[in-house]
């Protein structure tokens, strides 16, 4: 995998969201539509492309954790929203000597959340983990582990192991989840990890599951 | 087939028991009288003195023994090892048990000891058990060689892998208190020449093994072992405990075996997928493998409950179904049966309560039994046999002829008991044990036991294996 090498070859460990999420699509694994824009008239065209609302984050190989940095931004309704927030991500961005890859333009998915992750044991190689996303795994903690790779039985396994898989039958009004691309997300997920040993830690999340599918809304990949 | 070097350790043709002694209160002493009581093959005793021990006559060094040694059991001092076992690897000897201890749990001078033993014994590919461990049991053959006192019962088929030898140990003794029989048992301590996956493996062909259980601290090599449990787990069931799950215990293993445990989330992800049966500790798995060994797997988790407590019947429905089992309310039909037979103020809807008519036990433990069986409604029966029906023999053996008459007839439920007595009614609950049928002490272990069987027949059934005749 080209980006995986390109990464390594400049010494980085870790990969900016966009590499993530191409190397998720060499598996199958759906990302939200996204568009990486360098001004703010290109954000502008791509907000308009993809359709509002939008979310916009910042890409830097400095910001790994973006919430943190506040480089993210949700609900974005209209063009001069866009350019505001162009203008005043990338001018922090410059204020912190931060090397600005661009900023990400990208789909406001929908449905439930879920949170696809990686453990890399001593003993047991690469495990693959699959939880409720949102307060289910920051509170709760509700999330299942099985060693990478995983066939779709152990993923329903995994599911029945999630006190929020209610969620998944359309709780409450909410829509269903296609099971089936979700089991196809993780199976896929702990094939990734299975193949790449220098994968050191891997956090897709959150993911959004409706009855259309899965979407990978961000995407977080560290090297060994 | 089975691996040959492995299977120089449990069906050894030749022995040789390195330190024996004729002395009593020396442990070359236990080993040898040990190897002597059942043992029917060749024994040859090393001691410097030569001379006779306990009737076998003693070599000087393994050199001078007059066939070749299948297995060698080393009990000298840790200095002395490394010299016997380039002696043994000259005599070409397939296996050896190294029970002395001093190596790497000991510290780094130990540990390089440990390592130069490996370098010799690799040359000819002989077989380490230990070192620092309490040594290897086959039960069918009576060989002991172990620090354990007697020789053991034969036709046992349980078969037994603990890194920790005196809780091993323990825990071996505490189930053959229970009427339960083994047929291997490997104490592997330090674990330097012999995987555990090897074992499993072994274990997984022997024709003798039907149960398997793991008493573990950590697992080398994780991915080999989980390739091969989860062969075996499909055919044989396996029950592990793993310890060193929390911080602090993983500091006291570590000076303990020299176990390096590793993360708990990856051990206990590995077991549920693999099928293994994790058990929580010693006594849940002496429990579960008693109930998966004597009674054939459950094909459900509906539970059917006979009691003569309306309280403990109570407190059993809560704790199964908090694990996962079901206590369903029987047919109006069922209930009208069981109504017929007891008291107009017991219950009949499950948990089944005949009260405290104690003259009439003997005949409800058993009837009841039957109508649950016959009545399709359940998947698993558990008889409460809790204080005055525990104190009369008579409801112990007749509830176990009715469960054996019903597995006769080709039903393929399970019948556990949960025990709650005290001490002087234990001699009865032999009374049920001896012929297969499991009893559980109280309502907790119970439940415990019962449905961990059930999720392991459940894990068989959704990877598509038969269980209609297990």
């Amino acid at each position: 995998m080209h980006i995986l090498d390109g990464v390594a070859v400049e010494g980085r460990k870790f990969i900016t969201e966009p590499e993530a999420k191409r190397v998720l699509k060499a598996y199958g694994i759906e990302s939200t539509k996204e568009s990486l824009c360098q001004s703010a008239e290109e954000a502008v065209a791509a907000a308009k492309e993809i359709g509002y609302p939008v979310v916009m984050k910042l890409v830097s190989p400095q910001v790994v954790h973006k919430t943190e940095f506040n480089a993210v931004k949700l609900n974005i309704q209209n063009e001069s929203e866009v350019e505001a927030i162009f203008n005043e991500m990338t001018e922090r961005a410059r204020k912190s000597n931060f090397h600005v890859n661009g900023i990400l333009v990208a789909e406001t998915a929908t449905g439930t959340e879920f949170i696809i992750g990686s453990l890399r044991d001593k003993q047991f190689g690469p495990l693959v983990m699959l939880g409720m996303g949102g307060i289910f795994v920051e509170i709760y903690k509700d999330v299942s582990y099985r060693l990478a790779p995983v066939e779709p039985i152990e993923v329903r396994d995994m599911i029945m192991e999630l006190k929020g898989r209610k969620m998944l039958e359309g709780f409450r009004g909410k829509e269903k989840v296609d099971i089936e691309a979700l089991i196809t997300a993780v199976v896929s997920v702990s094939q990734l990890l299975a193949d790449f040993p220098n994968i050191a830690e891997m956090d897709l999340n959150p993911i959004f599951g409706n009855a259309h599918g899965v979407k990978v809304a961000d995407a977080r990949i560290m090297l060994a | 087939m089975v691996d040959p070097r492995i299977d120089a350790i449990f069906n050894p043709r030749t022995v040789a028991l390195v330190g024996a002694s004729g002395e009593k209160g020396k442990m070359g002493y236990v080993f040898a009288r040990n190897l002597a009581s059942g043992y029917k093959g060749k024994i040859f005793m090393i001691n410097p003195k030569g001379g006779e021990i306990l009737g076998h006559a003693a070599y000087k060094s393994v050199l001078d023994c007059p066939d070749d040694i299948d297995l060698a059991v080393i009990v000298i001092p840790s200095l002395a090892v490394l010299g016997a076992i380039k002696e043994l690897v000259a005599k070409n000897c397939k296996a050896a048990v190294v029970i002395t201890a001093g190596f790497s749990e000991a510290g780094p001078e130990g540990k390089k000891l440990e390592e130069q033993i490996m370098v010799e014994a690799r040359k000819i590919g002989m077989k380490v058990v230990g070192p620092n461990c309490f040594g290897v049991y086959n039960c069918n053959i009576g060989l002991n060689a172990s620090m354990g006192i007697g020789t053991p019962e034969t036709g046992g088929d349980i078969s037994f892998l603990t890194q920790s030898g005196a809780y091993g140990m323990a825990i071996f003794t505490f189930a053959t208190d229970h009427s339960m029989r083994f047929a291997k048992i490997m104490a592997h301590g330090n674990k330097a020449g012999i995987e555990d996956y090897e074992v499993l493996k072994y274990f997984g062909e022997d024709a003798d093994t039907k149960v398997i259980c793991l008493f573990l601290e950590s697992i080398n090599k994780g991915r080999e072992f989980f390739d091969e449990a989860r062969k075996v787990a499909l055919t044989k069931p396996i029950i592990a405990t793993k310890t060193g799950r929390t911080v602090g215990a993983v500091r006291a293993a570590a000076s303990h075996t020299a176990a390096i445990a590793g993360s708990f989330t990856a051990y206990e992800a590995m077991f549920k997928q693999a099928g293994v049966i994790f058990a929580r500790n010693g006594m849940d798995m002496v429990n579960i493998a008693k109930g998966i060994d004597w009674q054939p797997l459950p094909r459900g988790k509906r539970v059917g409950i006979i009691t003569n407590s309306g309280g403990t019947g109570v407190e059993l429905t809560d704790l199964c179904e908090e694990n996962g089992l079901v206590v369903p309310e029987l047919s109006a039909e069922t209930q009208a049966k069981i109504a017929k037979l007891i008291p107009s103020f017991a219950s009949p809807r499950n948990p089944v309560d005949m009260t405290t008519i104690w003259p009439r036990f003997v005949e409800l433990y058993s009837k009841l039994t039957r109508i649950l069986y016959e009545s399709g409604e359940v998947d698993i029966v558990v008889a409460l046999v809790l204080q005055r029906a525990a104190y009369m023999p008579e409801v112990c053996t007749t509830l176990a002829d009715t469960v054996n008459d019903l597995l006769a007839e080709g039903r393929k439920i399970p019948t556990y008991v949960c025990w709650v007595s005290t001490r002087n009614a234990l001699a009865n609950m032999d009374l049920l044990q001896k012929k297969r049928v499991p009893c559980f002490d109280w309502p907790e272990r119970t439940a415990r036991a019962v449905s961990a069987i059930a999720d392991y027949a459940d894990f068989l059934k959704s990877r598509g294996v038969d269980i209609s005749k297990r």
